[in-house]
């Protein structure tokens, strides 16, 4: 038999139990205190009823003819659609063993007939709470998992098209890990005739406050590019540090908004053969076939916090190029994975030695080692923050 | 005044103020989601402390990792010490570091340059 007690908004119970005495008591208790009720004796309808009505919960017994209350619990729990509905065992069987038999099988909770109403009547309701508590969190992270993700392709689109980097180099990789959705990492190239910059940015924090950082990073660059000058890393540093600090207002030192990023500049011409670096912390990474690998710091001194100084000059190095170089960036979120024998942090120590042993191999080869690398130093921890390294090489002849 | 004591967790260190001891230990690793916050506490601790100071004081630093936001709350936090110590309250720290860990040993070196205090760099046993 089958029967419903008809109405909206109110919440629905479904009960399942052979004995129409049980169903018709707990269609008139449930009924009194408000509740939708869709009672059956048929186990076999289980599932065709729960789509139907759509029950916020289902009291469900054990022992049935046909299907017995686990079989039907799996079911419903092997259902994606049904899967997420609350399941109480109603039995008399209070065996501890059909107990944890029942919880595995996916119910909530388990309750031993004879049992007392107030008591079920309190357990219904808690569950039903926690279920829509559950329903709403759930809502809630989609709704801002969504957001982040559409800010992702926003932040994806900022970034430069392979199409461009390849008209200036022969060859070169781009290893981009931000920790969550969007990070705080960012890469960031201008084209012109012979020449180019090539920006690689690390903003204090990841996920969203790290974006949004790169956003404000990214314009002032363009900015500064077309403005100020182009062809000058330090000079380049120089303009963003004073901007970044005035765009956030850091002028005093309280600990209210401090934000700021390392960032490295390469300048490259193609036709005079040579490349200027500055950079706030940031190091490059040159290697020249089996050579030692060189590695150029940049001045110790982060961009935009309100404790850098504005009248701080960042130092230029030029490297005239015989055409076999390549050149790397990364972030410190490479160096700064915790991991390895004793859970420190990599180390730049370790990056060198990483690229020492691949230095030889095609640049794409090293960014699967590279990044194999890192995974395995890593190990089981997280990944503590975003992650970018960039490898390339320069066209021996300008782009036509 | 009270101590102040906070439990390490996964992302933020120890943290042990001992006002009667004038010992002050951080130990651990630093990467809040908000340095600012997280450390707001200790702040305004230690703001208090270094007024009431009369004396020695020892800090002891401890840190595997630190991410950059946390790096400039420490250097306000050293800078507050440096104060008090050329107030007339001699005050010491000690940086350890892990013979491993380049970061730390980097990190330290670049405070003590920056930092007018008596500063130890100090490895620790492996």
């Amino acid at each position: 038999m089958e029967q419903i007690n008809p109405g909206q908004e109110q919440p629905a119970v479904l009960v399942v139990d052979d004995e129409e005495a049980i169903l018709e008591m707990l269609k008139t208790i449930f009924a009194r205190e408000g509740y939708r009720v869709i009672i059956t004796s048929d186990s076999r309808k289980v599932l065709k009823l729960t789509r139907e009505y759509s029950p916020d919960i289902i009291l469900l017994d054990i022992m049935l003819p046909f299907l017995d209350g686990f079989d039907v619990c799996r079911l419903l729990k092997n259902d994606l659609l049904l899967k997420e509905i609350p399941v109480i065992f109603l039995t008399v069987k209070s065996e501890k063993e059909d107990i944890v038999k029942g919880i595995e099988a996916g119910a909530v909770d388990y309750i031993t007939k004879p049992f007392s109403v107030t008591e079920l009547l309190a357990r219904v309701k808690t569950h039903i709470e926690l279920k829509k508590s559950k329903d709403q969190l759930q809502k809630m992270n989609d709704d801002i998992l969504t957001s982040i993700r559409y800010a992702r392709k926003i932040q994806n689109s900022i970034l430069p098209d392979h199409n461009t980097l390849e008209s200036f180099f022969s060859s070169y990789f781009i290893l981009w890990r931000p920790r969550d959705i969007v990070g705080g990492d960012f890469y960031w190239f201008q084209p012109r005739k012979d020449n180019f910059l090539l920006i690689l940015g690390d903003c204090t924090g990841h996920g969203v406050p790290g974006a949004f950082m790169t956003m404000i990073a990214n314009s002032t660059l363009t900015r500064i590019a077309a403005d100020y000058c182009n062809n000058d890393p330090a000079q380049i540093l120089h303009h963003l540090n004073v901007i970044i600090r005035s765009t956030l207002h850091q002028t005093q030192n309280t600990l209210s908004s401090d934000d700021g990023m390392d960032i490295a500049v390469v300048y490259g011409n193609l036709t005079e053969k040579k490349v200027i670096f500055a950079s706030a912390r940031l190091s490059l990474f040159i290697t020249r076939g089996s050579q030692a690998i060189f590695e150029i710091p940049g001045n110790r001194r982060s961009i935009g916090y309100s404790s850098s100084n504005e009248e701080y000059e960042f130092t230029n190095h030029e490297i005239v190029l015989k055409g076999n170089e390549r050149f790397y960036l990364v972030s410190d979120g490479f160096t700064d994975q915790l991991g390895g024998e004793n859970d420190l942090p990599m180390g730049k120590k370790g990056f060198r030695n990483y690229l020492r042993s691949c230095r030889e191999d095609s640049l794409e080869s090293q960014k699967i080692f590279l990044k194999e690398r890192f995974l395995q130093y890593k190990g089981n921890n997280s990944q503590i923050d975003d992650v970018t390294v960039l490898g390339f090489t320069l066209k021996n002849n300008s782009p036509e | 005044m009270e101590n102040l004591t906070i439990e390490e967790t996964k992302s933020t260190p120890r943290i042990i103020f001992d006002a009667q001891e004038n010992i002050l230990e951080i130990k651990g690793r630093s990467y809040p989601e908000d340095a600012m916050k997280f450390y707001k506490p200790a702040f305004d601790w230690l703001k208090e402390y270094v007024v009431a100071l009369q004396g020695e004081c020892t800090c002891n630093i401890s840190l595997i990792y630190i991410n950059t936001s946390s790096r400039k709350i420490f250097l306000m936090i050293l800078k507050l010490l440096e104060k008090a110590h050329s107030q007339g309250n001699p005050i010491t720290i000690n940086w350890y570091y892990h013979p491993d860990n380049e970061n730390a040993k980097e990190l330290g070196e670049e405070y003590k340059e920056e930092i007018e205090l008596p500063f130890n760099l100090i490895e620790e046993e492996a």
